[in-house]
């Protein structure tokens, strides 16, 4: 640490990527303010509530953030966009990602995919479809490859070493072997083999064998959007945070919401500010630091550079050319339900098992596609809300009837297609709705490209012919229409260039005109593939963050 | 679990909605479930949902003794099914040239019928499933597992 600042680095936000540059760089010798506006939750202050948690949020959420004091304004109607709506972040429209140390891997369902190269050029392989900021990463798979490795053996991922023929290039195989196949996995084989279709084990970020100290799954019915009761679910949480502290070399910040980076008068970053509140009221702190790196979540870090706008800054930093927080985009996720003759659930979680890639790429007439697995258990709850064929009465008899009957002979196969990013799809500062602490909060408009849709009708055909091959009697469901794609997979609303006009940062996720300033999050994603992002924001938080020690030492 | 105490005929017009909405077979109907006890500590919290869940039951009760001049708990099943279908459907009875069909009407219902499912199907903690016997039922069944062997919980 130099004597000038408080800190080496500040990292605001202690999630995905943000817990792996504190890791790297703690490491490295650098010393750390972790700043996370959530708290550090023990599995039992992450309830098992089926109406309140990351899954469901009829009344509320498990995870964060509170669900007062933490608004969001959303344009519902593209058509119409002076219409808004304020919502509280267990309400539709918020685009949820949990808030506590370890972000969105405390309660994710742990699916490790890693992009294959096509996702890394889409816009050389497709051409760019009229409307959308569809462009190539300034990196390619190659490049991402060995942190791909890193992520999967130190935070943990189980899966069938050469079961995707699809897949890109690997080094080495993965570290744990996969999961068990549950009875689903095997009705799905069977249907995917008449179809020609390549099949396999689900990659999860999950233990199958005891790994790294901590123990293996005990396959509960609880894993998506709750905590792991045997601790053997993977996050960043578990994993690098606890080795950054270990090093001494971090301090972490709980219920500490950061509200600006600070510049000085030449406009150079110098540190950040934020309210930390112990229990009694917020404090005002601040921090100075050699670099400070934004890893608070594709729509929060948008949202930080545009609060600290000043003088030198007008528009926010890093938003002279007013790309920050545009190409917000997530993952549409078409999917059908099959209803079979024999009961298929056996109750294994985390009850995802078998995946296709047979269609992420090279699918006529379509830009990119995406893979398609069974899904996770779902709640009883779940699938009375979202799982009874349409002609099925959702009360009387006949509606108890179904529940018994279908529950354990209803297999849903659902998977995320690879958004066609648009630049009008955007976070921006609400004007007039504030947060807790009075600070203008996000507000999300736009929708995703209409090319999304193509691609997600066309694979919610491919679910339908899986299930049908697969020997359901009836199959229903719906694909999905145009409208705004975040959620918990959001991502690219700081996108990664050479050109500063269509880029907010570098291939290295520095933010351009400056020298010590980073986004390292889902943010940066030029484009977020046809699978689930979070292995792919692991590997390049570790590939930056190498970067940056670099650059620091 | 504090409790909103509804009076005593919006309370047994809660419960035999609820029987019809999860009416009893080989296993229990919502009301011997505990599916009251879940909508009533709901209620407590939710003050919104209150207001229109108690006036909803007195007009529901309204209806009824208007229609066929007993309460709703009063009436055969049959007739409460109507009802309840009417209500859903946009498809009441006119009486007197008088139609008393209403959205709000049909907006109770729907949320009658979220509530009870809501009650009978999520978790015991929430107050209804009393034993989890809706899980039971539709073959849900929650890993009973030594945390303490494996290490966990964390
Ligand atoms: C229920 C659920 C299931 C999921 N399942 C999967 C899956 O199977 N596979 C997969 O790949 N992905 C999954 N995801 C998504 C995955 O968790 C996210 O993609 C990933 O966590 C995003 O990483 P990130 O680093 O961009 O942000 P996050 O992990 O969201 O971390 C951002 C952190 O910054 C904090 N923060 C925000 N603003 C501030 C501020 N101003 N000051 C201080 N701190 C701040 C937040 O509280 C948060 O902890 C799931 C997510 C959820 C919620």
């Amino acid at each position: 640490m130099t004597a000038a600042t408080d800190y080496d680095v500040v990292i605001v936000g202690a999630g995905a990527a943000g817990g792996i540059v504190a890791a790297v760089l703690t490491e490295s010798g650098f010393h750390v303010l972790l700043l996370e506006r959530g708290q550090d939750l023990t599995y039992e202050q992450i309830p098992r509530d089926h109406l309140r948690n990351q899954r469901i949020s009829i009344y509320g959420h498990n995870g964060g953030p509170d669900i007062d004091g933490n608004p969001r304004v959303i344009v519902p109607d593209d058509v119409k966009p002076e219409i808004t709506r304020v919502v509280r972040p267990h309400e539709g429209g918020y685009q949820n990602n949990a808030s506590t140390v370890g972000g969105g891997t405390r309660v994710y369902g742990a699916q490790a995919w890693r992009f294959v190269e096509k996702d890394f050029r889409m816009a050389s392989t497709y051409g760019i479809p009229e409307g959308s900021s569809l462009d190539d990463w300034p990196i390619s798979y190659a490049d991402l490859e060995p942190f791909y490795e890193q992520a999967e053996q130190e935070i943990g991922v189980c899966g069938e070493t050469g079961g995707d023929k699809h897949s890109a290039y690997r080094k080495n195989s993965y570290p744990m072997p996969p999961v068990p196949p549950t009875k689903r996995h095997g009705v799905l084989k069977d249907g995917a083999e008449k179809l020609g279709w390549n099949t396999f084990t689900t990659p999860l970020l999950i233990n199958s064998v005891p790994y790294h100290g901590r123990p293996a799954c005990v396959q509960c019915q609880h894993c998506v959007g709750f905590g792991c009761p045997s601790d053997g679910k993977n996050g960043t949480h578990n994993t690098v945070i606890p080795r950054a502290l270990a090093t001494g070399n971090c301090d972490l910040q709980t219920s500490a919401v950061c509200d600006a980076v600070l510049t000085n008068a030449s406009g150079t970053v110098t540190g950040v500010s934020y309210l930390h509140d112990a229990g009694n009221g917020p404090q005002r702190k601040s921090a100075s630091a050699r670099a400070v790196v934004v890893s608070s979540g594709a729509i929060e870090s948008a949202r930080l550079l545009l609060l600290s706008s000043s003088k030198c800054h007008p528009d926010g930093l890093g938003n002279s050319n007013d790309v920050v927080g545009r190409n917000l985009q997530g993952h549409v996720y078409p999917g059908a339900l099959g209803l079979f003759e024999e009961p298929n659930y056996d109750g294994i979680g985390p009850g995802v098992s078998i995946s296709t890639t047979q269609f992420n790429h090279g699918n006529a007439g379509i830009v990119g596609g995406g893979m398609l697995s069974d899904e996770f258990i779902k709640l009883p709850i779940i699938f009375w809300y979202r799982c009874f064929p349409p002609e099925v009465p959702r009360w009387g008899i006949e509606a108890k009837n179904w529940m018994q009957y279908g529950f354990t002979r209803t297999m849903h196969v659902i998977g995320p297609v690879q958004d066609i990013p648009d630049p009008n799809s955007r976070v921006t500062l609400a004007q007039g709705t504030v947060d807790r602490y009075r600070l203008p909060v996000a507000k999300l408009s736009g929708t995703t490209h209409p090319e999304t849709i193509n691609t997600a009708a066309f694979m919610f055909e491919r679910a339908k012919e899986w299930l049908t091959a697969s020997g359901a009697v009836k199959i229903w469901g719906d694909p999905p229409g145009l409208g705004l794609s975040a959620g918990q997979h959001q991502a690219g609303t700081c996108r990664m260039g050479d050109d500063p006009r269509t880029s907010v940062t570098d291939s290295y996720g520095r933010v351009h005109g400056h020298d010590n300033l980073y986004v390292m999050d889902a943010s940066l994603h030029v484009t977020n593939g046809g699978f689930n992002p979070v292995l792919t924001i692991m590997a390049l938080a570790y590939r930056n963050a190498a970067n940056l020690a670099e650059a620091l030492s | 679990m504090p409790h909103i105490p509804f009076s005593p005929s919006q309370q047994k017009c809660m419960i035999a909605i609820m029987d019809r909405v999860v009416p009893s077979n080989e296993f229990p109907s919502a009301s011997v479930a505990g599916v009251l006890n879940y909508i009533e500590s709901l209620l407590h919290m939710e003050e919104q949902l209150r207001t229109s869940v108690q006036s909803g039951l007195d007009a529901i009760d309204q209806l009824t003794t208007a229609t066929f001049g007993s309460s709703f708990a009063e009436i055969n099943f049959e007739l409460q099914d109507n009802i309840l279908k009417g209500c859903l459907d946009g498809r009441l009875p006119e009486r007197d040239g008088a139609e008393l069909f209403t959205t709000a009407l049909r907006e109770f219902a729907e949320l009658c019928v979220r509530l009870v499912s809501e009650g009978y199907y999520a978790d015991p903690g929430n107050g209804g499933n009393r034993g989890s016997v809706s899980w039971d039922m539709i073959g849900f069944a929650v890993t009973d597992a030594d945390w303490s062997a494996v290490g966990g919980p964390k």
